[in-house]
């Protein structure tokens, strides 16, 4: 076998990434709330988002991860640990929710790698991480876990 | 459909379903941006070609975004615990995702009530994109 094959590397299971803080801006949320074919007010209008008792505009659902790659590329995070991104898949998604993540909040990340395993021979080749995102008061906003893919 | 009619279901119930419109290459560049996701498999063909695929393909997070936005027609957010997803295949270009949930369980926890949830997203050729789970108090 001559071929060069990407792989994530096992060595970097229990990796820490280092804390990052990402501050979360109304511009970017209207344009994501809006790519996502979402009407609602509260994503949009800050008196709507007052209104309905939230701080400010509301952070969708799924944002959270796209918070997670504004603090840092998978790019920059995932090449180093192996990561071809022409191979790769997005196996699964979880987030678990603990508090409203609004516009203006300033919300820190930790990364860590939880797994790398490989699956039908090889040709599958996962890894698991989970990130925590928390706000400046140190409170839990969110976990994430994502399960990404290499097949080979 | 009123946001608090979720209350009333029950085990077994299912939400009306909602199709996206089909999912276009514009789409795809503008949700690149939005969601910070800047993978060129999903927004240059010759990228894709040169790893040997025939086209670009979505994001799996923006199928996830449409069924989180399903669901939210359905409740308030702030109800929503959890919400996971796995992406059973890849979503093309054009494709239609019909988004659909069904109510599994009513459970109650440390005296609060939830409503556990089965989503999935399926194409106009009723392919499985994504099948997920959510929790949501009640």
């Amino acid at each position: 076998m001559s071929l060069q094959v990407n792989m994530f590397d096992p060595k970097f299971v229990g990796h820490s990434f280092p804390t990052k803080t990402v501050k979360v801006e109304e511009g970017k949320l209207r344009f994501f709330s809006k790519t996502i074919g979402e009407t609602n007010p509260i994503y949009f209008d800050k008196d709507a988002a007052r209104k309905a008792g939230y701080r400010s505009l509301l952070v969708p659902p799924t944002y959270p991860f796209s918070l997670t790659l504004e603090s840092e590329s998978l790019e920059e995070k995932y090449v180093p640990v192996g990561m071809d991104l022409g191979k790769l898949l997005h196996g699964a998604q979880k987030f678990e929710y603990f508090k409203e993540i609004c516009a203006e909040d300033t919300v820190t990340i930790d990364a860590k790698i939880i797994d790398i395993f490989q699956k039908k021979g090889g040709a599958l080749d996962f890894l698991i991480e989970e990130q925590t995102l928390r706000n400046s008061d140190g409170d839990l906003l969110a976990t994430l876990t994502q399960t990404f893919i290499m097949r080979h | 459909m009123d946001i608090k009619v979720i209350k009333t279901l029950k085990a077994g119930d299912k939400l009306e379903p909602l199709t996206q419109k089909p999912i276009s290459r514009s789409t795809l560049a503008l949700f690149a941006g939005a969601s910070g996701d800047h993978n060129p498999i999903h927004i240059d063909i010759d990228f894709a070609k040169s790893v040997g695929l025939d086209d670009v393909f979505a994001h799996g997070m923006l199928g996830m975004a449409y069924l989180g936005r399903f669901l939210t027609l359905f409740t308030d957010q702030k109800n929503l615990r959890s919400y996971s997803v796995r992406f059973s295949s890849i979503t093309q270009v054009g494709a239609e995702l019909k988004c659909s949930g069904k109510v599994t369980e009513i459970f109650e926890e440390k005296d609060e009530k939830f409503m556990k949830l089965e989503l999935s997203a399926t194409d106009q050729n009723n392919d499985v994109k994504l099948m997920g789970d959510a929790v949501i108090a009640i």
